[in-house]
């Protein structure tokens, strides 16, 4: 009885097995002969990726507008390690996410200390420190004038190479966002939203988790950097700003803030839609900004939550 | 020896003096009660205990071990736990998932076991289930442990708070007034589950200003008021101390409760 | 390693003048840092638009000073009345709502930064991406000390110390200050002390924008105004009140000072965009020892 209902976790899964279907079937065998699609699918999954980092850290309790910080970063390291040094691709994407990973260990262990406002005030001074700082980068960043030419694996060439990729890295980054959701770990992150001195009391090192909550957030910022850098095959220091990191905020409570599916649904929903309303695509910001106050008003807990039950309220049936 | 010593703290905060050179020792498997007026010093000594303040001067000792200065989460791992006034629980988490996070202190299996949801964590995070829904139901919340704590009714979540802290099993339990704002029929209740909790083998703490409930559980009580211990001893000793009865005059005599 | 281009160090500007600027960029920073602080405090709620806000304050100043060749002051009446009107606006049909009802204290943030992304990008529609300025008010420069200091600046230090004192004045000795202030001490008991909340929260939000209308009003004459400045504007808001605290009169104007000289003596003396490199590293390590700013309170 006092088991997680197993029905709620079969049902999880079969979820999760239909989503890599048809990241990994479905799009692939529907949009091989359209790149165009490739792409802008290949898009929504990175920024999805990006989008399950920072929804790690709303779990606890902080609202994060720095991922744009992060991909920058994970960007660079890519850019640079590759043009100057040759080092493959494969050698840098690990490379990427480690040093954003760093970077968001060594930022996040003063910073989040801070609460509510506070945080997410320094978190958005941080996408634009990270700019200021890669534009000051002299000879290595090339400041304003960014690094180009930035090879691509030639494994990677296709746009069906590519998006496969991007769905990979995005189902692996998925099933561990899950995991740590749905682990005691997960309960732990949540505690910690709900009332920081209780989880202290209960023995629990609020300040070692809530660092790895960034930490790994961080990580995946450097994940999608470093891909959108090969896909780009260059990088500016303004190739990530304030509103970059807005937007991967906007995809995580736009699908839901409770359920690990929101920041994807959210991500793959305005990706496509604004794709398909090519009219409307000039118009895309001020609908982000409709958006977000027409869900606050309405749908506070996100579009999700129209279809899914709010999480941890499992009645004994 | 003790398992609790307050040894001559003083706490200040820029001019005020909250707590006044104040000691106290608790003897193990006893419930030692601090009480006194409004604004005595009690929460003050409280969270200096359970390290959510440093001490200004002194030092708090827990099984002979100095631990005043510590962060509150490594005191709570050395085995002195609190709880908190009124209803402090996980609000948006379930009565059983609120227990299971109090078993957290407990947990052998590092976090990437626990992540990776290895054979060993999955096992532990059974075994938390199992004695959460035990606590919980020794202390009467067994119909209710997929709740959520939200929509429970105020009686249950204090003692689904004070189920959180058990679960962590404690040596000592520091108790924040669990009688405040109880009507007597709850405080029976509220009191049996303290006397129940002590013979569980916890040495409880507790800081309270319902005289009468303190009465008949205390085996020790401290007094404070203005931030300076003004008597210690027996129930019967306290009731009978003429300092006391000054400190509390002035108080409508139910408060008191002689 | 990192060879930063030897720029020549600023062209040998004098200290006097990096002051000089340093005082007119403060007094136009606290009229900033007071609004969001107002609003802060009296809903407890983070004005994510004051940058756009500002922004739109400066356009309205262009339009009626710069295109329609109305007075200057009736410029900057037409950008404090159409920003308090947004204002309370957003106050009334918005945040109102969202505040009484939100479970968490994200939806009212979230909510602040999608008015933001409205504002900035009606504005785009209405304004186009154009920079624009407007001819000088007044024309003529004084020097002193070695330091220039056009009487366009000067007005506009003038100008911003009068609204800040008027500001003070009026939180401090009116009535409906004092509602304000009783309202940012404790909502419940202002409530009982027959404090008319909702009218009260609406005219702080409204005074608030206003300001942040003023501020760029006064702002445009000197640096221009383009669609895109709110989001910058909006940190530098910030960065004063994590400097000064948040919810403190004292610590917006405190951290207005602070940033408006740390820009000046920058801009004056290091390449462009490492000043507010430096400001950020700064704030961080700075927030390490004192998270709540100089002057602020504990949170919670």
């Amino acid at each position: 009885m006092a088991d997680q209902p197993p029905r709620a976790a079969g049902r999880t899964l079969a979820g999760f097995a239909v989503f890599a279907l048809v990241l990994l079937v479905v799009v692939p065998l529907a949009l091989a002969s359209q790149p165009y699609w490739l792409t802008v699918f290949s898009n929504a999954a990175l920024l999805a990726l990006g989008s399950l980092g920072v929804w790690l850290t709303f779990s606890i309790g902080r609202i994060n507008i720095a991922q744009g910080a992060f991909t920058l970063v994970g960007g660079y390291v890519t850019a640079i390690l590759a043009t100057r040094y040759g080092i493959s691709f494969w050698v840098c994407l690990p490379l990427s996410a480690a040093v954003a990973a760093l970077v968001g260990g060594l930022v996040g262990w003063p910073i989040l200390r801070l609460r509510g406002v506070y945080f997410s005030m320094i978190t958005l001074s941080l996408t634009s420190t990270a700019g200021l700082l890669f534009l000051n980068g002299g000879a290595l960043t090339h400041g304003a004038e960014g690094i180009n030419n930035i090879p691509r694996p030639a494994v990677l060439s296709s746009n069906l190479a590519f998006y496969l990729a991007s769905a990979v890295l995005l189902l692996l980054g998925t099933a561990v966002i899950w995991r740590f959701a749905h682990s005691r770990l997960g309960y732990v992150f949540r505690s910690m939203r709900q009332n920081e001195d209780l989880a202290w009391s209960l023995g629990i090192d609020v300040a070692r988790y809530r660092i790895l909550a960034f930490v790994v957030s961080s990580a995946m910022g450097g994940i999608v950097g470093a891909m959108f850098a090969i896909s780009q095959q260059s990088i500016f220091p303004s190739s990530y700003t304030v509103n970059d990191s807005v937007t991967f905020m906007l995809y995580c409570f736009l699908g839901g803030l409770d359920y690990v599916a929101g920041p994807v649904f959210g991500a793959f929903l305005l990706v496509i839609a604004f794709q398909l309303l090519s009219a409307i695509e000039s118009y895309q910001a001020l609908l982000y900004g409709v958006f977000m106050i027409g869900c606050m008003l309405l749908r506070p807990n996100g579009l999700l939550s129209l279809v899914l039950a709010p999480p941890g309220a499992e009645q004994s049936s | 020896m003790s398992i609790l010593a307050v040894e001559r703290v003083t706490r200040r905060f820029g001019g005020l003096v909250a707590v006044n050179d104040v000691s106290l020792a608790v003897e193990p498997g006893m419930i030692f009660t601090v009480i006194g007026p409004n604004g005595a010093g009690k929460s003050t000594l409280f969270k200096v205990i359970a390290g959510f303040l440093a001490p200004t001067s002194g030092t708090v000792r827990f099984a002979g071990e100095t631990i005043s200065g510590l962060k509150p989460h490594i005191i709570a791992r050395k085995g002195l736990v609190r709880t908190f006034q009124e209803t402090t629980v996980f609000k948006e988490m379930t009565a059983l998932e609120n227990v299971v996070i109090g078993h957290h202190m407990r947990a052998r299996s590092g976090d990437l076991g626990v992540l990776f949801g290895l054979p060993a964590a999955r096992a532990e995070e059974a075994r938390f289930r199992e004695t959460a829904a035990e606590i919980l139901t020794y202390l009467g919340l067994g119909h209710v442990l997929h709740e959520r704590a939200r929509n429970l009714p105020h009686g249950y979540l204090r003692a689904l708070g004070i189920a959180l802290a058990l679960a962590s099993e404690p040596r000592v339990l520091l108790l924040d007034e669990p009688f405040a704002g109880m009507n007597p029929e709850e405080t029976d209740q509220a009191v049996r589950m303290v006397r129940g909790i002590r013979d569980r083998g916890v040495t409880v703490l507790l800081v309270e200003h319902d005289m009468s409930a303190v009465m008949r559980i205390s085996d020790r009580i401290l007094v404070l008021n203005f931030g300076n211990r003004i008597a210690e001893g027996t129930p019967a000793e306290i009731q009978s101390d003429p300092a006391v009865i000054d400190a509390y005059l002035g108080q409508a005599d139910d408060m008191v409760g002689l | 390693m990192l060879a930063v281009r030897p720029v020549p160090l600023a062209q040998g500007v004098p200290m006097t003048q990096a002051l000089v600027d340093g005082c007119v960029l403060s007094a136009n920073y606290a009229l900033i840092a007071l609004g969001i602080t107002l609003i802060f405090s009296i809903m407890n709620l983070l004005n994510f638009a004051h940058g756009q806000m500002l922004m739109i304050g400066g356009f309205m100043v262009y339009y009626v000073y710069g295109v329609f060749h109305l007075p200057f002051a009736l410029g900057l009446l037409a950008a404090a009345l159409v920003l308090g009107l947004i204002g309370a606006g957003f106050e009334r049909f918005l945040f109102r709502r969202v505040l009484r009802v939100a479970t968490r204290e994200e939806n009212s943030m979230l909510l602040a930064v999608g008015t933001a992304l409205l504002l900035e990008n009606v504005a785009l529609f209405l304004f186009g991406e154009k920079q624009r300025g407007v001819p000088e008010t007044v024309s003529g420069v004084v020097q002193f000390a070695g330091a220039f200091l056009p009487y366009q600046r000067l007005e506009v230090f003038l100008v911003a110390l009068v609204l800040i004192l008027g500001l003070l004045y009026f939180v401090q000795y009116t009535r409906p200050g004092r509602a304000m202030r009783a309202l940012a001490q404790d909502r419940d008991a202002a409530r009982l002390m027959g404090v008319n909340v909702d009218r009260t929260a609406m005219m702080g939000f409204a005074i608030g924008a206003g300001l942040a209308g003023l501020a760029g009003g006064l702002l445009v004459t000197v640096q221009g105004v383009n669609a895109g400045i709110g989001t910058d504007i909006s940190i530098k808001a910030f960065i004063m009140i994590m400097i000064g605290g948040a919810g403190v009169v004292g610590g917006a104007i405190l951290g207005a000072v602070v940033l408006g000289f740390a820009e000046s003596i920058g801009y004056a003396y290091l390449p462009g965009s490492l000043t507010y490199l430096l400001i950020f590293l700064a704030l961080i390590l700075f927030l390490v020892i004192r998270p709540r700013g100089i002057m602020g309170h504990p949170w919670g």
